[in-house]
């Protein structure tokens, strides 16, 4: 479904990304682990144009282009169909839980609001929401607003998601919740790729896991392989941090 | 005795007051004319392209740069002699078109910082479910960002509303203009410069409050 090459970006002097080669085929669900600096996210990232590489190929259904040489409407036009979960869950302040996810239905694909709102409903019963239909972000805890999250980049129907460490701004207790509807979407056979710290989620839910660092990918291959049996040494250092927990 | 004649004070009010369909309406339509203006420049600076962006920041820095009364007296009396035709253009016109270019720099600056204030987050998120920049802008940001700028054009609507008190050098009879003609026959300085004084503060009483007022309904179902 989507494959990049030779992906490369930087920051001023600060090479981030140092070519990186990567594929998902359709309902694959791969995990992205390593440490800070990494360049997950900034990888990640690129993957929907919120950082434009300097460098790399980039073929989506069949279609190849210049990662450097995109125009705005062939960005927007992918962007319709890879959707991303933030960190920060980035709700629109100023729309309702309903509004934010019926949003983009309403807006990009000019769906009447009757249906929006009917598909909207469906999704807030999905993650489980359908009581803060009409709560604003800021009556929401961390968990709900995150699950909005989710629901909103469900409401496209799109090929892709994108999971941008959706656990990493959560209180513990709350963490639980999200991944259990990372899950639920998981099961609906969707293409996801996912960048966590969740160690024994990612070994649960993936169905390949990749390891980042440096700005490269070190180690690629199926959870048990990179769990458990992995000889590459920044692998095993990484790993061995989270053992200790 | 204290020479002050509270009569001449009280009688004073009245006669300052017939002006102040001028000056409130000199300063409510720089205001809007400002605050359109000011924005639209507030986009236009966003734009790629190099030139634009600027001559906008130029514009925006001299209208801020230079006072009022200056920019007042080169449009007035200053451009007449380039341009002939401007002559015809009277105080009252002449008053306005100048505090709305001066409003539409401030405006401009306090848009734009407010807009930067709605965090970045919401943005990219708005771009993630496929929304093109224009509708990210219109119906995200732009919201958002008007909100966040209330107080503070509320400030520059104050400091509009003082700043008409130089529009009498144009030989505009506002209140300012009124007044002046008014203690030179009287004699009665004091009490009639006391009483413009009460008029422009009771003016832009009613402006803080209308700005508060507005503030409050905004933030309506939204947090503060």
């Amino acid at each position: 479904m989507l494959k990049v090459t030779g992906v490369k970006k930087a920051f001023g002097q600060l090479a981030v990304l140092k070519g990186i080669d990567f594929e998902v085929r359709k309902g694959e669900i791969v995990s992205i682990i390593g440490p800070s600096g990494s360049g997950k996210s900034t990888f990640l990232r690129t993957l929907n144009f919120l950082e434009q590489a300097d460098h790399g190929q980039y073929e989506f259904n069949n279609e190849e282009y210049e990662m450097n040489k995109m125009t705005d409407r062939q960005q927007l036009s992918i962007r319709k169909n890879i959707s991303m979960v933030f960190q920060n869950y980035h709700l629109f302040k100023n729309k309702t839980a309903l509004e934010n996810i019926t949003e983009s239905l309403i807006v990009t694909q000019k769906m009447s609001s009757v249906l929006a709102q009917e598909r909207g409903e469906e999704l807030l019963k999905l993650v489980g929401l359908s009581d803060k239909r009409d709560q604003y972000p800021h009556q929401l805890s961390g968990g709900q607003q995150q699950r909005i999250g989710i629901a909103r980049a469900l409401a496209m129907k799109p090929d892709m998601i994108l999971f941008d460490e959706p656990t990493s701004a959560l209180d513990p207790e709350l963490v639980g919740e999200v991944l259990k509807v990372i899950k639920k979407v998981a099961e609906i056979n969707t293409t996801m790729i996912i960048v966590t710290h969740e160690m024994d989620f990612a070994k649960d839910i993936s169905d390949r896991v990749m390891f980042m660092d440096e700005g490269i990918i070190a180690a690629e291959g199926s959870p048990a392989a990179i769990f458990n049996s992995s000889t590459d040494q920044r692998l095993g250092r990484f790993l061995g941090r989270f053992k200790d927990q | 005795m204290v020479n002050f004649e509270l009569d001449a004070f009280i009688k004073a009010l009245p006669v300052i007051g017939r002006a102040l369909p001028i000056t409130v309406s000199v300063a409510m339509v720089s205001m809007i004319l400002g605050v359109v203006i000011g924005t639209l420049i507030t986009l236009m600076r966003r734009s790629n392209i190099k030139w634009i962006k600027s001559i906008l920041e130029l514009y925006v820095s001299f209208f801020r740069g230079t006072p009022l009364m200056v920019q007042m007296f080169i449009f007035f009396f200053g451009l007449p002699q380039l341009i002939p035709v401007l002559a015809k253009v009277n105080a009252y016109y002449a008053s306005i078109i100048v505090m709305s270019i001066n409003a539409s720099a401030y405006a401009s600056e306090v848009i734009r910082s407010s807009l930067n204030a709605v965090d970045k987050g919401q943005y990219e998120a708005a771009l993630s479910v496929g929304m093109s920049k224009y509708q990210v802008m219109v119906r995200i940001i732009l919201p958002q960002g008007f909100r966040i700028a209330i107080p503070p054009l509320g400030n520059t609507f104050i400091s509009l509303i003082q700043g008409t008190a130089i529009t009498f050098m144009l030989g505009l009879q506002d209140i300012m203009g009124v007044s002046k003609m008014s203690a030179a026959a009287s004699y009665r300085f004091f009490e009639t410069y006391l009483a413009v004084g009460l008029i422009y503060w009771m003016l832009t009483s009613l402006a803080s409050w209308l700005n508060s007022y507005l503030e409050k309904q905004l933030s309506y179902g939204l947090e503060a």
